[in-house]
C-alpha cells in the first residue's frame, strides 16, 4: 500500500462513522470522515484522494449528488455504502462512475476487501508497454493513457483495469468471466451486470456510435474483444 | 341485429306508405265523397306524417299511391287513370310535387332529429367513458401512491435497521480482526457479530418478503451460466459451514438461464442452507441441473436429511411456515427462507417443488427457471 492512498469517509450516523474508520485503520488506511454532503464537496475539492466510501443517503446534500459531481473524473474512485440493496440503485450508481456498490451492513473483511480491490486497479501497474489503435482510439496501455481523435479520455480506475485488459488482448475475444475475474475478483466471475455497466461507460467514452460500437465489440454470446478479429491469412 | 328484423324495418314503412293511402281512399268511398279532390290535403297529412317519422322513400311512395287512387277513384272518368280535365293533372302533379317537398322536408327533419340523437347517445356514451377514465385514473393514482410508500416504507426501514447493525458489524468484526482481544472477550464479540448477521438476515427476509408480496421485486435478468452460480453459493456455503461438501453435476448440454444473479443466488443459498441443516454431518449436499424440457432448466437440491413428509409438502413453502423444526438453530428462524424462495423463482418465470430424493432417502428441492434463447438477450451486447 502506498502512502499517498487517502480514503474519504462520507457517512451521516456517527456510530457507523466511527465503526469504519477504526477499520480502515485497523486494515492501515489513513481515513478522514465527514457527516454531510456540503463537507464532502468541500473535502474533495481542497484535497486529493484515492477513494471515496460515500452513503447515499446524506443530509443536506445527498450522496447521489455528490456522485454526478464527481462524474467523469478518473480519480477519486468510490465504494457506495447503502443500506439500500436494490438492483436499481446499484446499475445506476455504477452507471454514475461509482467503481463498487456495499450494502449494509457488512464485515470489516467485506470491507477491506472491497477497498483494497479498487485500490488494486487504482495503482494497477501494467507491464506492457504496448499501443493499441483501433480507428481513432489509441491505448497506451504502460502509459496509461486512452485518446479518442488525439483527445484524452478520462477514465476510472475501473474503467481503464477492463479496458487494458481488453487491450493488451487486442483482437481476441475475452470472456466474461476471465474479464470479471480478472478486473473485479472472483467472487464478481459471475456477475454480468457489471461487466455490461462498465462496458456501456466505456462505449459512451470511446465510440462514435455506441449502439454500434467497433472499439469494444461484443463477441459472440459470451465475451468482448477489443478492435476486429485480426484477419486470416490465405 | 338479425337480417330478419332488419328487413322487417324496411318492409312495414313501406306497407304503411301503401296501405295509409288506400285506407284513406277506402273510407273516402265508403263515406261517398263526391268531390274528394277538396280532400287531397288528407294524403298530403299522410305523406307529410311518413316523411317525417320513416324518410323520403316511404313518403314518395305514399305519394305515388295517393296519386294513383285519387286518380282512380276520384278523377273523371273514374276507375281509369285517365284525366278528362287536364286541370286535374295539373292539380295531382302539383300535389306529388308538394308531397315529394313535405317528404322530402320531413324526412330531413327526420334524420337531423337522429343526428342529433346519436350525438347525444355519443356524448352519453363519452362521458359514461370519462366518467370511467377518471376513476381508472384515480385508482391507478391511489396505487401509484400506495407504492411509492410501500417503497419509502422499505427504504426508510431498511435505512433505519440496516446502519446500526453496519456499526456492530463492522465494529464488532473489527474487533475480532486484532489479535488483542482478550479469549473471553473474543467469545462474546464473535457472539455479537453472529447474531448481528443474523438479525440481518431477518431484517433482509422480512423486506424481501414484502416486495415479493408487494409485486415490486427488481429484477436486472440476464444469461447466467448455472455451474458458476452453483459454485458461487456453495463457495458461501463453505464459508459459513466449512465441512459440508457440495457435489454439483451440471452437464456441459445444459443451457444457462435468465435470471437475476443476486436473486438466483438467495434461492440457490436458501435451498442450500436448508439442505446443510437437514443433512446428517458429513453427507454431501448434490446440486443437479439439467434441461427439463424444450425452454426450462431444472435446477435440484438433495440433501440425505429425514425428507419432507408427503401430508407437509402443500404447505412447506407458505410464509412462516416451520413445519416444526426439531434444531433449535433453525426453530430460531422465522419460516420465510423457503416462500422467498418461491417468491424470487416464481417472479422469474420459474415453478418450484419439493419431491422425493429417490433412490435415497432425503429430501430434493427443485425449481425451474426459463433457458436463456441463443441470441435472444440484448444485455450483455
Amino acid at each position: 500500500m502506498s502512502d499517498a492512498e487517502r480514503i474519504l469517509l462520507v457517512e451521516d450516523d456517527t456510530g457507523l462513522r466511527q465503526a469504519i474508520l477504526g477499520a480502515l485503520e485497523a486494515g492501515g488506511y489513513a481515513a478522514d470522515a465527514v457527516n454531510d454532503g456540503i463537507q464532502a464537496a468541500q473535502r474533495l475539492r481542497a484535497d486529493d484522494f484515492e477513494l471515496v466510501l460515500l452513503d447515499l443517503g446524506l443530509p443536506f446534500v445527498d450522496g447521489w449528488e455528490i456522485l454526478a459531481q464527481l462524474e467523469g473524473r478518473p480519480l477519486p474512485s468510490v465504494i457506495i455504502i447503502s443500506a439500500r440493496g436494490e438492483e436499481g440503485d446499484k446499475v445506476r450508481a455504477l452507471d454514475m462512475g461509482a467503481d463498487d456498490y456495499l450494502t449494509k451492513p457488512f464485515g470489516a473483511d467485506e470491507l477491506l476487501a472491497r477497498v483494497r480491490a479498487v485500490l488494486r486497479r487504482v495503482n494497477a501497474a501494467s507491464t506492457s508497454p504496448e499501443v493499441v489503435r483501433c480507428g481513432d482510439v489509441v491505448v497506451d496501455v504502460g502509459a496509461r493513457a486512452v485518446s479518442r481523435g488525439g483527445r484524452e479520455v478520462r477514465l476510472t480506475p475501473t474503467e481503464w483495469a477492463l479496458l487494458a485488459l481488453l487491450a493488451e488482448h487486442a483482437g481476441t475475444s475475452l470472456d466474461h468471466r476471465t474479464l470479471l475475474g480478472r478486473v473485479w475478483g472472483p467472487e464478481y466471475v459471475g456477475d454480468r451486470n457489471y461487466l455490461r455497466t462498465f462496458i456501456q461507460r466505456l462505449r459512451r467514452k470511446l465510440e462514435a456510435n455506441p449502439s454500434n460500437p467497433v472499439v469494444i465489440q461484443t463477441a459472440g454470446q459470451h465475451g468482448y474483444r477489443f478492435g476486429p478479429m485480426p484477419e486470416r491469412a490465405h | 341485429m338479425t337480417p330478419q328484423v332488419d328487413r322487417r324495418r324496411v318492409l312495414l314503412p313501406l306497407g304503411v306508405a301503401i296501405l295509409a293511402p288506400a285506407a284513406l281512399t277506402s273510407l273516402l268511398v265508403a263515406l261517398n265523397q263526391a268531390n274528394t279532390r277538396d280532400y287531397v290535403f288528407l294524403y298530403l297529412g299522410i305523406v307529410a306524417i311518413l316523411g317525417l317519422a320513416a324518410g323520403l322513400r316511404e313518403a314518395i311512395v305514399a305519394a305515388a299511391c295517393s296519386f294513383l287512387l285519387v286518380d282512380f277513384f276520384f278523377v273523371r272518368p273514374v276507375h281509369t287513370f285517365q284525366f278528362a280535365d287536364s286541370t286535374d293533372l295539373v292539380n295531382l302533379a302539383v300535389f306529388f310535387g308538394t308531397a315529394g317537398l313535405v317528404g322530402t322536408l320531413g324526412s330531413r327533419r327526420r334524420a337531423a332529429q337522429r343526428r342529433a340523437e346519436n350525438l347525444a347517445w355519443e356524448l352519453q356514451q363519452a362521458n359514461i367513458e370519462l366518467a370511467r377514465l377518471a376513476e381508472t385514473e384515480r385508482q391507478v393514482r391511489v396505487l401509484e401512491e400506495t407504492d411509492r410508500l410501500r417503497r419509502e416504507f422499505l427504504a426508510n426501514v431498511s435505512h433505519e435497521l440496516r446502519t446500526p447493525m453496519a456499526s456492530i458489524l463492522t465494529g464488532t468484526t473489527t474487533l475480532l480482526r486484532g489479535q488483542s482481544l482478550p479469549d473471553d472477550l473474543r467469545a462474546e464479540v464473535e457472539s455479537l457479530a453472529r447474531e448481528s448477521r443474523r438479525l440481518n438476515r431477518l431484517v433482509s427476509d422480512l423486506l424481501d418478503m414484502t416486495r415479493i408480496e408487494g409485486g415490486i421485486v427488481e429484477l436486472r435478468p440476464a444469461e447466467v451460466d448455472l455451474t458458476e452460480a452453483i459454485a458461487a453459493s456453495a463457495d458461501r456455503l463453505h464459508r459459513q459451514s466449512p465441512d459440508r461438501s457440495v457435489a454439483v453435476e451440471v452437464p456441459a448440454s445444459t443451457p444457462e438461464v435468465m435470471a437475476d444473479w443476486n436473486r438466483l443466488g438467495q434461492v440457490l443459498d436458501n435451498l442450500l442452507e436448508n439442505a446443510d441443516h437437514a443433512a446428517p454431518v458429513g453427507s454431501p449436499i448434490r446440486v443437479t441441473a439439467a434441461r427439463g424440457g424444450d425452454a426450462v432448466v431444472v435446477v435440484r437440491v438433495i440433501d440425505a436429511g429425514p425428507g419432507v413428509p408427503a401430508a407437509l409438502r402443500g404447505q412447506i413453502f407458505d410464509r412462516f411456515f416451520r413445519g416444526g423444526q426439531a434444531d433449535p438453530q433453525r426453530a430460531a428462524g422465522m419460516g420465510l427462507g423457503l416462500s422467498i424462495v418461491r417468491g424470487l423463482v416464481e417472479v422469474q418465470g420459474g415453478r418450484v417443488w419439493v419431491e422425493d430424493a429417490e433412490p435415497m432417502p432425503g429430501a430434493c428441492f427443485a425449481f425451474s427457471l426459463p433457458a436463456a434463447a441463443i441470441g435472444a438477450s440484448e444485455m450483455d451486447r
